[in-house]
């Protein structure tokens, strides 16, 4: 009796606290997505026409060639990058954690600034480094003599400036959140742990890592999930080639639909890759034990 | 002792160097940026390169600020405060609860699951309907319209959940006890123990609403309204971009959260570590 | 925000500018009392809500006109900015909470959403205007209605680098012996091996660039059947246009541009002396103008292809929505603004094209008069092809995808016949027309 009234007790708890969020949630995303879906099976134009059209836009999307490409890019892409996007700020993040480094203010700032820059200006910044004919780095290429590398019409060359930047202006977003872990790590079992002749490289797989797992989990689907909707980057850089070398599922989606106020269409693709994510996601939180429970 | 204390010192020197030239590599980049600021503007894109202005030229500075840009920042930052202080109430219940009732009620995790769609969905999709709704409701052309819409982040709850699933349930089991309510025990001992995550997020918030920028667009008819994003948007031409402004207005617009997260990421401690509490 | 426009506006109308985009000193800036900020209890004393696409240079022309109109009439402006690319979903957005401004700028709403808009025929004499200007700046594509008067007309040219040519000991070509687009690739590389220019040629990643070179060899998009369209981009004459421009870039063109590759304007090469020949838009002139002054830059008639020369024009208009809350004010601006005084004004500031036909630009140097009869003379070569291909309205169906093809050829990724075969078939699954070959 009094363990079902506590029950009760925590079920109304629960909903209490998530309610808010769930409420603006419900109105301002459920509700759009919902009609999304909707458009999705019309030819809406964002205005005036909305015509039911059936499958059509499933079916025109399925059987076009570039999606399968553009999808197939676009996961190399995040699978080459995921590595990165989580060890580098893990990494940076332990070294600005240290207590043997000093000016932690000054460093974590300079590394957290990137982030900041609008993605139109990230572009602007990083062509000043690796733009093929104006770039930093192949002016310094060339004034040692060298053959100036072709950044923008090697497609690899070309991903990998992509890749550069895209890590650049995340690094400070994730480090941030990897600090917060490890501050919460006691550091009394850091001192056992020396105490029983464990070096700093032991510490950390033993330690640090297995402890930050919650932090590395949420680190590893935000990033992968922000590395498939790579887009707005690529546009201040590459603008998606050579050819469409660098071209990424979101970019196609805009190229597709929303470019030429094909809504409907834009829909459809959006719930496809909505979904395709949605799968990849609960893998990674099946490989994770929920979510990086510990 | 001697060895000792030679040693900490190298360790100190290695680990702050590094640090220092990570830095450098991170914000040379942006460096070039701000100078390029001051260049006139047939300077900016000049080949050979150079770092430095021949003259330093904030002109384009001088006529972003005299376009009322202060208005905007204005704007912007009551956006970012009241967006902020909203999606740290409602992202901490939220993460909260899905973490601490997780293993009484099953359905967590599903529940959790619909708020992962709020990441997985391509935004963008969304944004005509989002406007229908917002229009419904009476928020065209009202500062609400633009916040309400935004303030409910997975990335925010995702944070709290995963904080509080590294704290041992017993610490709210023996306040319940003790008599202590639901709420109180998460106002008196859990929210404080995410101070981490509370910080954190209050830096990416302010950082997102400071950078939002369709929906503000779509929603607010009134220029006075208007936010710096849309402000730095108007530089781009039908012709071509106005580097020399946009280029001025985006490094007045990111001083102010660069000096946000200065002072606040000190304080991204706490949690179990700031209490003792052992884990 | 506006306001410190007006300084600057009374200063160029009196004294015809210099340059339209002084970069040095600091400028117009005092938020004057010049306009009468605190009036608006003159005779006029209504306000004129007004969107445009981008904030205003200094010395705006056409900010500098409102301005005049408003201290003229004792009207007030509101100026509301909305960046280009986003009008296509703010346009909407206002039109469905019934937010419209009295009087817009565009280059495309007017003609997408005609129904939203006041017929000007109504209201002006379209004889007073440049047909052709009408006819691709203001009409509407599928019914004879204007709903939008020429403001800013422009047309394709051809810049060059003077310094180059004579390094490279190359003569311009003239009005009366314009090159063949053979000779101008073929002095493209002179100039990169004598005139001291990493690359020859440059042209805008824009169709409306690419197409000129498509019109001059005879090619089109569409090809008109009765009332309806064929679908005409595949044909052997432009598969052989593709070619040559594909080899063009690789031999003489910065080839990473039409690759999109690069988010570089090469507006930018040109003004650092990289670019021997740049073809570009009218609008880029007054800009070069103020920018350029390590060398010497002039206009050439742009090269002759198998079929002649071509061009290609486009514009924005001004536009009155017919849900505005005051669309009689916008009229009335319009009514102003066209009279040959008022537009002589504004074509002075604007350095550009009349659309008026009794109205034309007068330049104060001789450079500027040699240079402003080359871009005149352009509007001559416009074809009835480019005619016939706008009045299809083929880019409501496809439009940056057949931007995209073509930089898949340039990058190698298709071959110009596969790039073009595709488009053909995608514009004509959206617009049901029938490939005609």
């Amino acid at each position: 009796m009094h363990k079902k009234n506590k029950g009760f007790a925590h079920t109304r708890a629960f909903w209490m606290f998530v309610s808010p969020a769930l409420i603006l949630f419900t109105v301002f995303f459920l509700v759009p997505l919902a009609l999304a879906i909707g458009f999705s099976f019309t030819n809406y134009d964002g205005w005036k026409t909305m015509d039911f059209v059936a499958l059509q836009n499933y079916i025109k999307l399925f059987t076009d060639g570039d999606f399968y490409a553009t999808l197939k890019r676009t996961f190399i892409y995040a699978i080459v990058n995921l590595p990165f996007k989580v060890a580098l700020p893990l990494l940076v993040a332990s070294l600005v954690c240290s207590k043997y480094m000093y000016g932690k203010t000054v460093v974590r700032t300079f590394i957290y600034i990137p982030v900041l820059l609008s993605a139109l200006v990230a572009g602007i910044t990083i062509n000043w480094m690796f733009g093929e004919e104006y770039g930093l780095v192949n002016f310094i290429i060339q004034s040692m003599g060298a053959t100036p590398l072709k950044w923008a019409m090697n497609p690899v060359l070309a991903t990998t400036v992509v890749s550069v930047a895209s890590n650049w202006v995340s690094i400070g977003f994730y480090m941030i959140m990897f600090i917060g872990g490890i501050n919460n790590i006691s550091q009394e079992l850091y001192e056992a742990a020396s105490v029983d002749g464990a070096n700093k490289v032991d510490s950390f797989f033993r330690i640090t890592l297995p402890l930050l797992a919650p932090t590395t989990f949420i680190v590893l689907l935000l990033s992968t999930v922000n590395l498939l909707k790579e887009y707005t980057l690529v546009q201040g850089i590459t603008t998606g080639g050579p050819g469409t070398s660098t071209t990424y599922i979101i970019q196609y989606i805009f190229n597709q639909g929303f470019t030429q106020m094909r809504y409907g269409y834009a829909s459809a693709i959006g719930i496809v890759v909505g979904i395709i994510f949605i799968i990849i996601a609960g893998i990674q939180f099946k490989f994770s034990n929920s979510g990086g429970e510990v | 002792m001697k060895s000792a204390s030679t040693n900490k010192k190298v360790q100190i020197i290695g680990f702050t160097v590094l640090g220092m030239l990570v830095a450098l590599l991170m914000i040379f980049p942006v460096v070039w940026l701000l100078f390029s600021s001051f260049k006139p503007r047939a300077e900016m894109f000049a080949y050979p390169l150079k770092l430095f202005p021949s003259v330093f030229d904030f002109s384009a500075y001088k006529s972003v600020v005299e376009g009322g840009f202060f208005n905007y920042v204005k704007n912007s930052f009551f956006l970012a405060v009241v967006g902020t202080l909203i999606t740290l109430v409602i992202s901490s219940f939220c993460g909260y609860a899905l973490a601490v009732y997780r293993y009484e009620i099953p359905y967590t995790n599903k529940v959790f699951a619909v708020f992962l769609l709020g990441t997985l969905i391509p935004g963008d999709i969304l944004t005509v309907p989002q406007f229908s709704v917002i229009s419904a409701l009476g928020l065209y052309n009202n500062i609400w319209g633009v916040i309400l819409p935004v303030v409910t982040t997975t990335t925010g709850i995702f944070m709290y959940r995963q904080h509080y699933m590294s704290i041992p349930l017993s610490l709210a089991e023996s306040a319940r006890i003790d008599g202590a309510s639901e709420f109180k025990i998460f106002k008196d001992i859990m929210f404080p123990l995410g101070t981490s995550v509370t910080i954190t997020l209050t830096i990416f918030s302010f950082m997102w609403r400071w950078n939002d920028y369709i929906l503000p667009l779509m929603v607010l008819s009134d220029q006075k309204k208007y936010t710096i994003q849309i402000a730095i948007k108007t530089f781009i031409g039908t012709n071509g971009i106005d580097w020399s402004s946009i280029l001025a207005a985006s490094i007045i617009s990111i001083i102010p959260i660069m000096i946000i997260f200065a002072f606040l990421q000190k304080y991204v401690v706490g949690g179990i570590a700031a209490t003792g509490v052992k884990g | 925000m506006k306001k410190r426009n007006k300084a600057a506006a009374a200063l160029l109308a009196g004294s015809m500018m210099l340059s339209l985009a002084a970069c040095g000193g600091g400028g117009a800036s005092e938020t004057t009392a010049a306009g009468g900020s605190g009036g608006g209890a003159s005779a006029g004393g209504q306000t004129l809500k007004i969107l445009l696409s981008e904030e205003p240079g200094e010395g705006d022309a056409l900010t500098m006109m409102f301005n005049k109109w408003a201290e003229e009439t004792g009207n007030k402006l509101d100026i509301q900015i909305i960046a280009y690319d986003d009008q296509l979903t703010k346009f909407p957005a206002m039109a469905k909470n019934k937010d419209l401004p009295d009087i817009i700028s565009t280059t495309r709403l007017h003609q997408l959403y005609p129904e939203e808009f006041v017929d000007l025929r109504d209201s002006f004499d379209m004889n007073a205007f440049e047909a052709s200007a009408l006819k691709i700046v203001g009409k509407d594509y599928v019914s004879d209605k204007i709903t939008g008067l020429p403001q800013q007309f422009t047309a394709t040219c051809v810049f060059y680098n003077k310094d180059a040519f004579e390094a490279a000991g190359i003569e311009a070509p003239t009005a009366d012996k314009p090159w063949t687009w053979d000779e101008l690739y073929a002095n493209a590389a002179v100039l990169m091996e004598k005139g001291g220019v990493k690359y020859g040629f440059a042209a805008d990643v824009s169709r409306a660039r690419y197409d000129i070179l498509m019109y001059a060899n005879g090619g089109s998009l569409t090809l008109a059947d009765g009332d309806s369209f064929k679908v005409n981009v595949n044909c052997d004459a432009n598969v052989k246009t593709l070619e040559a421009f594909v080899d063009a870039n690789q031999s003489v063109m910065p080839q990473a541009i039409w690759s999109g590759a690069t988010a570089d304007n090469p507006a930018d090469y040109f003004k650092n002396g990289d670019v021997g020949i740049y073809l570009s838009g009218s609008w880029n002139y007054a800009s070069f103008v103020s920018d350029i002054s390590a060398f010497k830059f002039g206009l050439m008639p742009s090269p002759k292809g198998s079929a002649g020369q071509s061009c290609i024009i486009g514009g924005s208009a001004l536009a009155v929505p017919a849900n505005a809350a005051n669309s009689a004010l916008g009229i009335e601006f319009l009514k102003w603004m066209y009279t040959e005084e008022n537009f002589k004004t504004y074509i002075q500031a604007d350095k550009g094209l009349s659309s008026l036909t009794s109205v034309i630009y007068e330049p104060d140097t001789d450079d500027g008069k040699a240079d402003y009869a080359v871009i005149q003379g352009e509007v001559a070569f416009v074809t009835d092809t480019f005619m016939v291909d706008e009045s299809s309205a083929w880019r409501n169906y496809k439009d940056n995808e057949y931007r995209d093809y073509l930089k898949r050829a340039v990058s190698g990724e298709m071959t110009a016949k596969d790039a073009l075969d595709a488009f053909a078939k995608e514009l004509s699954e959206s617009s049901n027309w029938a490939v005609a070959q």
